[in-house]
């Protein structure tokens, strides 16, 4: 029989992976940056338009714990299904999809680092439509030793 | 029910730009009012949704006769955006001619190309 330490581990275990598993990562990520105090990503100048760069302004307050830090620009696309369960009932969900990611890493220094990103001409523009969605972020990330991975973002506003 | 050809001097456009074309009248029929728009549509599998729409106006009021042909000019929005594609969903400009009948409208679609404007060198 397992003691009550080991079972809360077991339990918050199979939490994190069954949240980690469903349909995107969505719910981890919140919680990923929830519990980020430590790093914080802004941009230098927006909007910006596909084919320019963005700088990235990463501030990192503490290095303690933090390993391989990394700064990207993501795209998620949102778009809306119909889903029909087993009585036929239809429901219309919102499923995301990643359209973009690029990541450079940045120096595992405290301070303000600026990094520039590059937002690829062929991507989709920022829109946000009834049904459709594509929406940019500024990521920064790190990982960090017996804890969830550190990670915070910012929105990007890209037109065409 | 009628049928239309939809004529067009080109089929890319910036935006601003003004869509100049024509509705030809291939088979005639009952009509309450003819007209054209110019929409911006978002697409997914499931679902459907026009998110701008530039109505022509009515070109004629009354039944259609084979022959029979219209001029419109649409202007694109200057702040037009373009066309994408992706995974899951689909943006896109589209002209519609609609003909305005009892029972089931005719409506005859043609997509076009839309470039936004360039991006300003200067921030």
């Amino acid at each position: 029989m397992p003691d009550l330490e080991t079972l809360a581990f077991i339990v918050f275990f199979v939490a994190v992976v069954s949240i980690g598993l469903s349909r995107s990562w969505r719910p981890l990520d919140r919680l990923r940056r929830r519990l980020t105090t430590e790093m914080r990503v802004e941009a230098g100048g927006q909007p910006v338009h596909r084919g320019e760069e963005v700088e990235a302004l990463v501030t990192i307050t503490s290095v303690r714990d933090l390993g391989s830090p990394e700064v990207g620009v993501v795209c998620t696309e949102y778009y809306d299904e119909e889903d029909t369960d087993s009585e036929g009932h239809k429901t219309r969900t919102t499923c995301t999809v990643l359209v973009h990611e690029s990541w450079t890493p940045v120096e595992e220094i405290a301070g303000v680092q600026s990094v520039r990103l590059t937002v690829p001409v062929e991507a989709p523009f920022s829109y946000e439509g009834d049904a459709l969605r594509y929406r940019w972020e500024l990521v920064a990330r790190a990982s960090r030793k017996h804890r969830l991975d550190a990670q915070v973002k910012t929105p990007l506003s890209v037109l065409p | 029910m009628s049928r239309f050809e939809l004529q067009l001097e080109r089929e890319r456009f910036k935006a601003g730009e003004t869509v100049t074309g024509s509705v030809l009248v291939v088979e005639g029929g009952g009509s309450r009012a003819l007209g054209v728009s110019l929409t911006y549509n978002e697409k997914t599998e499931d679902f459907f949704d026009v998110a701008t729409s530039i109505d022509s106006g009515a070109l004629h009021e009354g039944d259609l006769a084979a022959g029979m042909s219209f001029a419109f000019e649409l202007m694109v929005p200057i702040d037009a955006l373009p066309n994408y594609e992706s995974e899951h969903g689909e943006l896109y400009w589209e002209l519609d001619v609609k003909s305005d009948e009892a029972g089931r409208d005719t409506h005859e679609r043609r997509r076009i190309e839309v470039e936004a404007m360039p991006a300003r060198t200067e921030r």
